[in-house]
């Protein structure tokens, strides 16, 4: 008993953290509507700013928790509102989730850029001192201030909330205004200070957390903050975002178990290595599987939701015969110009980023074809593009086979995880189904990439020339080149033949309603689990094509945070596209190496940009380069009229 | 001659019971109207029938075939269509579209779809354009045939989901308040254009709906529904005679 106590009251202050993020993203869904998944780069945010005020500055402790906490937190929520989440209709699950995880990206590349990359090593505690030992459990384990503060702030916390939410009016309206304002609004009542006033609430309850929690770390990362999201995502998904007591429960029990079995486990085993680390995606995934009420989650409940204006069409629809002539004949002009470009003067440096933004482009379209074409949302396309990387590295390692055949089998490979992943999620739509790829992505992240039968361990596989034919590997000459542009032109050639096609129109009929698909006799599951397994071979392809181009297949080059930053990339730039892609690939990898020229706190900027970007994807889910394209279109066609004086050519449906 | 068949059909969510032993038959060439209160059950028994919910008891047969434990698109193809309260078009596709992926998700088979795709080899069949233009045609939406369906009003949105419903050729046409969001003289012609279609096709049509001048110019015979059970049945005008309906509609004295 006092070995499992001696285990077990270490695991509190972690269980106490994932209880509060936990309880704090219930508290943001349960009266905003919106899973926040910018809920932890807030916390991380009130956070930083505190350690960067009392360190850095020598603030007071109380006058930086004012500041970070009571200032920055509800005024961060505030600005969420009125700028983003307001502008999202209310059925709009894609919008939500885009939005909040452009924050996730954003916020924390965001802030160096401000503060500076100065280390914040460790935040004062704001309750009880740290290291001081106030009392001991049974007879010899000690509590001390960290778990105490931990624990007693979980508690008042969750009082608190529960209370507001459960017994006062705002509550109530809180929780009206999250399933329709406009509802809310016909009874009377502000909604838009009623969800002003949540967000607040939410932002100061991140704050809160962030700061409680900074102490409990060696140094305050922003990566600490994202693992300890998903931690809590797990114990509010047990919970089924609905009830926060049972959030905080599964959260707190979540740390416990997670270090009472370290203790238990030799250091040497699987378990300790493998499983423990994924212990809590374990618990999402069963979450997820599980429990009922997640299955219906992001899915319409606003009663006046066919109020929302229709979504814009994509400009190669709207414009006439002559623009779209003049666009044609410029995009095969500009392609020449580029190959003939790569081919004769471009040098070497910008060559080589051209090329991985093709790489990237490969990935990115499955980006498009997963969510521009099918309309679902996989937050796992890096792990799919790593799995077949993998795959290819560790068949030509042991069995001598040429990395490019390889690529094919690794594509194949990627293709079958995700229609496996795809399968195991038909019961789930929306956020469900996001939530369900990111633990998969993590899975792959903590119990499968590092291990050294995949990866040869952090270091990574490293290619090896004898692998690949024509010299791939080197630098020199333009074999990587004509490589990467095959595939790519075959891929975007590929995805377009099929968005034209019969599955094309079945996906697009999926996308735009499936109640509605079924009804005429769609497949959804067959359709699902092929858009997922069409997706994932295009990921691994363009996995594959990264590797070759970083001649080393690392695993923090496929981790779940870019397959986040892959999404708001893609989706910044115009996700239902196929130049929406390469647009993406090309200009993330120009803007990164633009950048390089910067000072050393701006090399975060271009994650920053996108993710600024990608918040526009509410009121432009087409992207900005379509909006901007329709916008010069419309320019051009008025141009044309006042030039020739005739009247504008009729909307074609040619897509 | 084929015939929807409903048994003792019950469903409940939590502790309340939205149907209760429920039995209807519906024949190729009939029209049935479904009427009743808000909250009488009638979308809750179309989408028992139509496989989007799962009933607590009761059997559903098409022509004697159990097909209960069916799911939603496989009930489509065997020539059960529907059209939503809520609309449920695809916001991107154009109008000819919706009637094209009508027409080839009703064929039982998906072999080679997407390696035809791949080879650029899907263009519609001209079978299908065919069947597609004359179904726009006959609902008079040929002029927006290729205009994508988010650009169209709601009034054009309800024929476009209607069109697409009964272009496969299917045998039992559920709709479910097809006038809901439409002026006088719109749901006026939508009555007209669904009767039409129903005796042309010699579909069996079940229309819900709460606009009883519609009902009257649709349906050969009605049922009324309250609070889960079938209260009457008979013809338009015995039924509206019925003291049944008018505790439904009005209330016990």
């Amino acid at each position: 008993m006092e070995q499992l106590l001696g285990f077990a009251v270490p695991g509190v202050p972690y269980g106490c953290a994932y209880a509060v993020f936990a309880v704090g993203l219930v508290l943001t869904y349960q009266t905003t509507g919106v899973f926040n998944f910018g809920y932890g780069a807030q916390a991380y945010a009130s956070a930083f700013v505190f350690a960067w005020l009392v360190d850095d500055h020598a603030w007071p402790t109380w006058a930086a928790f004012v500041c970070a906490v009571v200032v920055l937190g509800p005024g961060l929520g505030l600005v969420f509102d009125r700028f983003l989440f307001r502008r999202i209709p209310s059925t709009n699950t894609t919008a939500k989730i885009v939005t909040g995880l452009s924050l996730l990206v954003g916020i924390p590349a965001l802030l160096p850029v401000v503060f500076g990359n100065g280390n914040l090593v460790g935040a004062p505690s704001i309750v009880f001192n740290p290291g001081t030992v106030y009392f001991h459990l049974g007879a010899g384990v000690p509590v001390n201030g960290t778990y105490l503060s931990a624990a007693l702030f979980t508690v008042a916390m969750l009082v608190v909330l529960v209370l507001l939410l459960r017994t006062t009016h705002l509550g109530l309206e809180m929780r009206a205004a999250a399933e329709s304002s406009r509802l809310l609004e016909l009874e009377g009542v502000n909604a838009r200070r009623v969800t002003a006033t949540a967000w607040a609430v939410s932002g100061l309850m991140a704050g809160i957390a962030g700061v409680l929690l900074a102490p409990t770390e060696v140094t305050i990362q922003p990566q600490d903050y994202v693992t300890l999201m998903v931690a809590a995502i797990a114990a509010a998904a047990c919970a089924a975002l609905r009830s926060m007591p049972v959030a905080a429960l599964f959260g707190v029990l979540i740390g416990v178990v997670s270090l009472t079995a370290q203790g238990y486990l030799p250091t040497s085993s699987f378990w300790y290595s493998a499983v423990l680390p994924a212990f809590p995606f374990i618990v999402l995934v069963g979450a997820l599987l599980f429990v009922p009420g997640l299955r219906r989650l992001g899915q319409a409940t606003d009663p006046l939701s066919s109020v929302d204006p229709p979504l814009p069409l994509p400009a190669a629809r709207a414009r006439g015969r002559e623009i779209d002539r003049i666009v044609r004949t410029g995009f095969w002009a500009l392609l020449f110009a580029f190959v003939a470009s790569m081919l004769t003067w471009m040098p070497p440096a910008w060559e080589t980023v051209l090329n991985q933004g093709m790489a990237y482009s490969v990935v990115f379209l499955s980006v498009t074809f997963l969510t521009g074409t099918a309309g679902q949302l996989s937050l796992a396309q890096a792990t799919l593009a790593g799995i077949a990387a993998f795959t290819a590295g560790q068949l030509a390692s042991h069995l001598g086979l040429d990395f490019l055949a390889g690529a094919v089998l690794g594509a194949l490979a990627a293709s079958l995880v995700a229609g496996l992943l795809a399968f195991a999620s038909l019961r789930l739509r929306g956020l469900g189904l996001a939530l369900m790829t990111l633990a998969a992505a993590l899975l792959f992240d903590v119990a499968v990439f590092p291990a050294q039968a995949v990866s040869g361990g952090t270091g990574g596989l490293a290619l090896e020339s004898r692998w690949l034919p024509l010299d791939l590997l080197s630098s020199n000459g333009h074999a990587y080149f004509l490589l990467a542009f095959v595939v790519l032109v075959v891929c975007a050639g590929a995805v377009t033949l099929v968005q034209r096609g019969t599955v094309g129109r079945f996906l697009a009929a999926m996308r735009g309603s499936e109640l509605g698909a079924a009804g005429v006799g769609v497949n959804l599951a067959w359709q699902r689990v092929l858009a997922f397994a069409l997706s994932g071979a295009l990921a691994g392809v363009g996995g594959t094509l990264l590797a070759i181009q970083q001649t080393v297949i690392a695993p923090g080059e496929f981790n779940y945070q870019l397959s986040l930053a892959f999404v708001v990339i893609v989706v910044t730039t115009g996700v239902g596209t196929v130049e929406g892609a390469i647009q993406a690939g090309i200009g993330l990898v120009v803007l990164e190496q633009l950048l390089q020229y910067a000072p050393q706190r701006m090399q975060g900027l271009a994650f920053v940009v996108f993710a600024i970007g990608a918040l526009t994807y509410a009121a432009h889910p087409e992207g900005i380069v379509e909006l901007e394209k329709r916008r010069w279109t419309g320019r051009a066609e008025r141009a044309l009229k006042r030039l020739r004086r005739a009247p504008a050519p009729a909307v074609t449906g040619r897509p | 001659m084929t015939t929807l068949t409903v048994r003792g059909l019950t469903k409940s969510f939590g502790g309340t019971l939205a149907v209760t032993g429920v039995d209807l038959d519906l024949s190729t060439g009939e029209s049935v109207g479904l009427v009743g209160p808000n909250g009488a059950g009638k979308t809750t028994l179309f989408d028992c029938i139509f496989g989007q919910l799962r009933p607590d008891a009761g059997t559903i047969e098409l022509d004697g075939r159990d097909i209960g434990g069916l799911s939603t698109w496989r009930r489509a193809r065997l020539g059960i269509a529907r059209t939503y309260q809520r609309l449920e078009v695809f916001p991107d596709l154009t109008v000819r579209d919706h009637l094209l992926v009508a027409l080839e998700a009703s064929r039982a088979t998906r072999r080679g779809r997407l390696w035809r795709d791949l080879l650029g080899l899907s263009e519609p069949s001209r079978e299908d354009l065919a069947a597609a233009d004359s179904v726009l045609e006959a609902v008079d939406l040929l002029d927006v045939a290729d205009t994508p369906v988010a650009a169209l009003g709601l009034g054009t949105c309800r024929i476009v989901e209607l069109a697409r419903a009964v272009v496969a050729q299917p045998r039992i046409l559920l709709a479910d308040e097809p006038s809901s969001g439409l002026d006088e003289r719109e749901t006026g012609e939508l009555a007209h254009l669904l009767r039409s279609l129903q005796v042309e096709r010699s579909m069996g049509v079940l229309l819900v709906e709460h606009d009883l001048g519609m009902v009257e110019a649709v349906v050969d015979r009605v049922i009324v529904m309250d609070l889960g059970c079938v209260v009457a049945s008979g013809s338009f005008h015995e039924v509206m005679r019925s003291p049944a309906v008018e505790r439904a509609y009005l209330g016990s004295p």
